[in-house]
Formats: structure tokens, C-alpha cells, sequence
């Protein structure tokens, strides 16, 4: 009981961290940090740009950490915790990809250019895509998890790419300002204030979303009434039925197709109808 | 377009990606 409240208590204390570091994030990127003296007005999207640039690598180091554990024998929640990992360094690589696209229009005139940097974080964003639908095909079946879990472990090499293709490669692209190598990085105060805020703004919401979804992806989450999910449920009674016509297909079906889609298994309906990798197997 | 109008559409994307996950954390509320 007290685990479990000190787990709504953290949710909410980093949902409410998220909020409010994300309002004076937006205070400081659009108010307080002056325009930059030879971009003007676009580099201030820089405040957000870079901020889900690192969570996206921050995400997707989970992702290597819990993968790992799910190959060494990890529980469940591991894989819950890469899932909400993974989610996350998609959206925000995704949003680094836009943010970079509109502040590329306005710098160099092109939404888009064949770029070492460009092309890796495009690469980084599909091949967790990837791994996202090898988990939704993987299921429960704990031979489809830990190959699914190599994939996500592997990934994570891309990372290191994408952050030294600036420097490894000729790029349009500028070199790392927080990361650089000297330990002065070329920013004014106040913008790396600005910065800062926004690093520490999006590490917090990736963490309250991490918290947040994890909870419902671990398999005994029961749903609150008006929060999660119907969308959930929905999906899992089409799974199953997707997954009860396809035994009729193979001729194995319990004539009790009705049942079935209504989500109430029996131990004996279950027995009669395997699951689709079950059946792969056999064959 | 102008220096204004690129970061108004930066933020505002930025805030509805901020927005979708807030929503998907609601959502996940389990008992």
C-alpha cells in the first residue's frame, strides 16, 4: 500500500515538475533569452530542439540498460520500463527531427538536407520504430521478447553516431554546444540558462511519462474507470479475436467463437485454442 | 516566413508533443 502511494506520489510530483518547468521554459526561450546575433529569432527554438534531443538519447539508453535485463533474465518490469523508454525517445526524436527541419528552413533554406547528422537521427528514429513493432509482434512469448530486447540493446550503438557525426563527418550541421569538448561552452549566460531549464524541463516529463506508462504496460495494471484505457481493451479483445479466427482457420477453434471475443478465456478454451506463435512453433 | 512566425510553429508543436504525452500519462492511470 505504501509502495503503491509512493508511486502515485512520484507520478504526480514529476507531472507537476513537468508543468511547472515547462512554463518557465517557455518564459526563457521566448521572453527572457535574447535573439541570437546572426540567427535572430529561430535559434530560439534551440530550447527545444536540443533538450529533446537529449531526452531521445537518454530514452534510449533506458531502453539498452532494461533490454540488457530482459536478456540476463529480467522481470517484467523491465520490459514495461524499455516499452515507456522506447515511446519516448520516438516521440522525441521525432520532435527533434521537426524542431530541426523548421530552424534548418529558417538557417540554411532547407527543410531537409542530406546531412551525416540529419541522415543518422532519421536512421536512429526508424530503427526504434522497428523495435517498437517487434514488441507489439513479440507478445508475450518470451523467445520473441529476448530477440526483440537484442534489437533494443543493439540500437543504442546508433547513439554515439548521431552525437559525433558533427564532428567524425563534414556537416552543416554545428557542433555540440553543451557537449563540446571544452569544458566553456560557446553560449552567452543566459541562453545556457535557457538551455538548461529546457534540459531539465524535458528529463522531467520523460521521466514522469516513463513512471506513468510503465505502470499500465506491466500486465496486472488494472484500469482506473475513465482512465486507462478503453482503447487498451479494445485492442485486446480484436487481438484475441484476430487470434481466434485465425485458429478457425487452422481448423483448431472452440465453437465458442462468442465467448472468446467477449475476453472471457476459460483454462479449456485456452488449451484449445494456442496462441498464433504457439502455433507457428508446431508447425 | 518570418523570424516570429518559425518559432511560433516550433513551440506549438513542441507544446502539442508536450500535450500528447501529458494525455497518454492520464490515460495510463491504474488503480
Amino acid at each position: 500500500m505504501t509502495g503503491r502511494l509512493s508511486r502515485v506520489g512520484v507520478r504526480r510530483g514529476l507531472g507537476l515538475a513537468s508543468c511547472v518547468s515547462m512554463a518557465v521554459l517557455l518564459v526563457m526561450g521566448l521572453m527572457v533569452a535574447p535573439p541570437d546575433a546572426l540567427q535572430g529569432q529561430p535559434q530560439r527554438l534551440m530550447y527545444l530542439h536540443v533538450p529533446a534531443a537529449w531526452t531521445a538519447y537518454a530514452a534510449f539508453g533506458v531502453v539498452a540498460f532494461c533490454s540488457l535485463a530482459v536478456l540476463l533474465g529480467g522481470r517484467e518490469r523491465m520490459w514495461a520500463v524499455s516499452g515507456a523508454a522506447a515511446e519516448l525517445g520516438v516521440a522525441m526524436t521525432a520532435l527533434t527531427l521537426v524542431e530541426g527541419s523548421v530552424w534548418g528552413h529558417a538557417a540554411w533554406g532547407v527543410w531537409w538536407a542530406w546531412d551525416p547528422r540529419l541522415v543518422s537521427t532519421a536512421a536512429l528514429f526508424l530503427v526504434y520504430v522497428v523495435y517498437l513493432a517487434g514488441r507489439s509482434l513479440a507478445g508475450p512469448v518470451p523467445s520473441a521478447r529476448r530477440r526483440v530486447a537484442a534489437w533494443g540493446a543493439c540500437s543504442a550503438l546508433l547513439v554515439p553516431v548521431v552525437h559525433f557525426s558533427v564532428l567524425w563527418w563534414r556537416t552543416l550541421h554545428q557542433p555540440p554546444t553543451l557537449l563540446a569538448p571544452s569544458l566553456h561552452p560557446p553560449i552567452a549566460p543566459v541562453m545556457l540558462a535557457a538551455l538548461l531549464v529546457g534540459v531539465l524541463a524535458f528529463t522531467l516529463t520523460g521521466a514522469w511519462y516513463v513512471v506513468g506508462r510503465t505502470a499500465a504496460l506491466l500486465p496486472d495494471a488494472t484500469p482506473t474507470p475513465g482512465g486507462l484505457d478503453k482503447l487498451d481493451r479494445r485492442a485486446t479483445l480484436d487481438r484475441r479475436g484476430t487470434l481466434d479466427r485465425r485458429a478457425t482457420l487452422d481448423g483448431r477453434a472452440t465453437p465458442d467463437g462468442r465467448a472468446t471475443l467477449d475476453g472471457r478465456a476459460t483454462p479449456g478454451r485456452r488449451a484449445a485454442t494456442p496462441d498464433r506463435h504457439e502455433l507457428r512453433t508446431k508447425r | 516566413m518570418s523570424g516570429w512566425a518559425v518559432v511560433v510553429v516550433g513551440y506549438v508543436v513542441g507544446m502539442l508533443v508536450w500535450a500528447s504525452l501529458a494525455v497518454l500519462v492520464w490515460r495510463s492511470r491504474t488503480r
